[in-house]
């Protein structure tokens, strides 16, 4: 049973980085790697014939001297350079992950000083438990992937196909009807020195959208610096920042705007230009913000679905601030936690991120409807109580400056049954009410509406994890039902899940024109 | 009455080792505690790590993880685990603040989201990251989170071992009882059997590999958990152990959590 040699750990290249930049003698030797170190000469031996067996040549003990006790090294190949050395301790790597090149004396010659301390003893797979008083290892940084001291970078992301299944034709003759196809591409660049004091992440996100040219869009959704100190972080550039606990909706999460084309979730989020300051103290965290620019609402265009009726033309925005898009909004915000509770106070000032949609024309005189971005003033909270199974939940905001001032929430519990029917799996219960002081004329879904729930994770290694929940208005009639499910396959493809389906909305509700808009949505993503 | 005084004076003659006159109970805690002497001090440290998860047919799952510890007096340790594979959960990181016997406080990063979530610490007995290994068998070991009992001494793969048996004394935990060989020598565990809650045999952890670092703690590099009821396995393998790197508390706060890669 041998690990499958796929990913390399560190130590090994380390190892060999430190003997490559300092510890190699510059006159001109052979290379080979070794693969470990023994106490006893008779496991060298024995690891000696087995890898002579695998068809390794030549294979060597030879003696070593560390930290005042006599080893015995096991070393393969007998290369003229370090390159050709680098090639077989790759080859090795898979067995022998503490392996590492090394220069061979001249032939006769034993070594009876090693340059570092020698790989330590490896343990045989199906060996009974080895103690060995290894020697300490050499001093090296936290894990890097490259030899540079206190570096870490690494590019990940991700390239997804979805398909948006809708049942029903659309409303208005404009919008697509039967499936829709797009793609979806978010790499991700992360580089970290100072010791991880200091890092920069750059993460782009491009949509190609079959149907709709407004959801076909670009976004820099990260592009920031961040510098740590012990009672202080600094982070500065485009940045995406989450505030809130409750599930259905997202309502003090202000600081980027909804991309809205993404999917109604509001979950998905332009990024937002910032210099954030957070004061770390023993009263819990201080985070200023200063936010130059603000980044208009991504609306579906007139062939989408899931919009308004009419569109929204996003080329007619209009601002109550003269400086319009340049108007620099800021906020602050205080979290801290004691025991089980975990709160957060924040007050915002600056471009609301929800429009009053009005109604006007577009340059043929057909009817549209035209963002409009009010100053507000936002106060709000958010807490949780994590007691046993329940997390219990509250978000909470009054906003003034756009209509009257007025008051939302959104609070509830999740209650999970670990381990149901006496399997791995848990089975959460949710509930949530969604409270705003607006009513009816509130541009929202939720006014007075309770959302039921549940969460089942059966936590097998698929990582599988189903969310089903059913929002009901105040007199139980109108019904929105949400279901996402997601699974992974094999190592880094994972499929993806929606449903989303609205019952008994009237052509005047507020979401009226998306009642025929029931989806289903099916998404496969390649992770790297 | 007889055999009262016999003893006594058995006792008398021969001056057993204090050991004779503990409990087995007493003797279970007194090992514990040794234990825990000889693993303190280290403050802090590092290590990556390698879950390789199979099931009964043999199908492999791979997980990878970077580990970082700090240690806490008077209270449970502090850690954080983040995860490199698979690439889906990339990124993701969990922020743990054990304790005795409270619950634990745990925070979960979500970078899809960027979304710090505090969730709910008693599922203490719940597959970690769908492998066979339960939170509660690698989070931090504080003597107050069992009882004891002292077995016996016995040899376990030629090497002296305590065998003790210890019951868990928080709350959620999975089991009713664990059956650990200690080695003589360097006080760490060479093997745990756990009994599931209904008393049945449930997992064997084997630990491998134990080397020295610091010049006083020992670390397995390798942990191999074997599920008897389902025949799945997990094989753990440690990595990179660097101890005394420095870490604060700072390190291991909610706003270094959304900074961990």
């Amino acid at each position: 049973m041998q690990i499958p040699p796929r990913t390399r750990t560190l130590p090994g290249l380390i190892l060999a980085a430190c003997l490559a930049g300092v510890a190699l003698p510059a006159t001109a030797a052979d290379y080979g790697v070794q693969v470990a170190a023994f106490i006893n000469p008779d496991n060298a031996e024995r690891l000696r014939i087995r890898l002579l067996n695998q068809g390794y040549e030549p294979v060597q003990v030879l003696p070593l001297i560390s930290g005042n006790r006599d080893y015995s090294a096991v070393v393969v190949g007998r290369l003229p350079n370090q390159s050709e050395a680098a090639g077989l301790l790759n080859r090795l790597r898979g067995s022998f992950q503490s392996g590492f090149i090394r220069p061979l004396p001249e032939p006769e010659a034993p070594v009876t000083t090693a340059p570092t301390a020698p790989a330590t003893e490896e343990p045989a797979a199906d060996s009974p438990a080895v103690i060995a008083p290894a020697p300490s290892r050499p001093a090296a940084p936290a894990p890097e992937n490259t030899a540079e001291s206190g570096v870490y970078q690494d590019w990940s992301g991700y390239i997804a196909l979805e398909t948006r299944l809708f049942p029903r034709d659309g409303r208005h003759p404009d919008q697509h009807d039967g499936p829709n196809f797009s793609l979806a591409f978010e790499p991700e660049y992360y580089r970290e020195w100072d010791n991880g004091d200091q890092s920069f992440v750059f993460k782009p996100f491009l949509r190609l959208d079959q149907q709709d040219d407004e959801r076909t869009h670009f976004d820099i959704r990260e592009l920031a610096w961040t510098r740590a100190a012990r009672d202080w972080e600094l982070r500065v550039g485009v940045r995406r920042v989450f505030w809130g606990v409750t599930e259905t909706v997202h309502l003090v999460d202000i600081i980027n705007q909804v991309d809205l084309v993404e999917n109604t979730d509001t979950e998905d989020r332009l990024g937002q230009p910032m210099i954030n300051l957070a004061l770390i103290r023993d009263w819990g965290t201080l985070d200023l913000f200063v936010l130059p620019g603000f980044r208009p609402r991504t609306f579906p265009g007139p062939d989408g679905r899931l919009r308004t009726q009419p569109y929204v033309d996003t080329e007619q925005v209009e601002y109550e601030s003269g400086a319009r898009h340049l108007h620099t909004d800021a906020a602050v915000r205080w979290s801290h936690y004691f025991g089980p509770i975990d709160i957060g106070l924040a007050h915002f000032r600056g471009t609301s991120r929800d429009p009053d949609l009005l109604p006007g024309t577009d340059g043929a005189g057909n009817p549209v409807l035209t963002p409009f971005y009010p100053i507000i003033n936002q106060t709000s909270l958010d807490l949780q109580a994590t007691l046993g199974g329940w997390l219990w939940k509250l978000e909470w905001l009054t906003r003034g400056g756009q209509d009257e001032r007025f008051t939302a929430a959104a609070g509830g519990f999740e209650y999970t049954l670990y381990g149901i029917l006496d399997s791995r799996a848990d089975l959460g219960l949710l509930a949530e009410y969604l409270y705003d002081s607006r009513d009816d004329t509130a541009p929202t879904l939720f006014q007075d509406d309770l959302m039921l729930g549940l969460r089942w994770t059966p936590n097998d290694v698929h990582s599988t994890e189903l969310l089903f929940g059913v929002v009901f208005d105040e007199d139980g009639s109108q019904r929105f039902y949400n279901l996402e499910a997601s699974r992974r396959f094999g190592s880094q493809w994972k499929l993806s899940l929606e449903a989303r389906a609205t019952s008994n909305l009237e052509a005047g509700d507020t979401f009226g024109s998306i009642r025929d808009d029931d989806y289903l949505q099916v998404e496969f993503a390649y992770y790297y | 009455m007889i055999s009262r005084w016999m003893l006594l004076i058995l006792l008398a003659v021969t001056g057993l080792p204090a050991q004779a006159q503990q409990s087995p109970e007493e003797r279970g805690l007194a090992i514990a505690q040794e234990m825990d002497r000889r693993d303190s001090g280290w403050g802090d440290y590092t290590a990556g790590m390698r879950m390789i998860l199979r099931n009964r047919q043999g199908e492999e799952s791979i997980r990878e993880l970077r580990t970082r510890f700090l240690e806490v007096q008077d209270d449970g340790d502090k850690s954080l685990i983040i995860f490199d594979q698979p690439r889906d959960v990339q990124g993701t990181a969990l922020l743990s603040h054990t304790h005795a016997l409270q619950p634990d406080d745990q925070w979960l990063y979500l970078p899809a989201l960027r979304r710090v979530k505090r969730i709910a610490s008693n599922n203490k007995s719940g597959p970690f990251m769908g492998s066979e290994f339960a939170y509660e068998d690698l989070t931090s070991q504080e003597v107050e989170k069992y009882s004891y009992k002292f077995l016996r001494e016995e040899e376990h793969n030629g090497r002296p071992v305590f065998v003790i048996e210890r019951y868990p004394e928080y709350e959620h935990s999975g089991y009713t009882r664990q059956v650990v060989w200690i080695d003589q020598q360097i006080h760490q565990p060479l093997q745990t059997v756990y009994h599931d809650r209904r008393d049945a045999k449930l997992k064997t952890l084997t630990l491998h590999g134990y080397q020295q670092y610091a010049d006083q703690y020992w670390r397995p590099d390798e942990m191999y958990m074997e599920n008897h009821q389902t025949g799945k396995t997990t094989r753990l393998v440690w990595s990179d152990y660097q101890f005394g790197t420095g870490l604060t508390d700072r390190d291991f706060d909610k706003n270094s959590l959304k900074r961990a890669r």
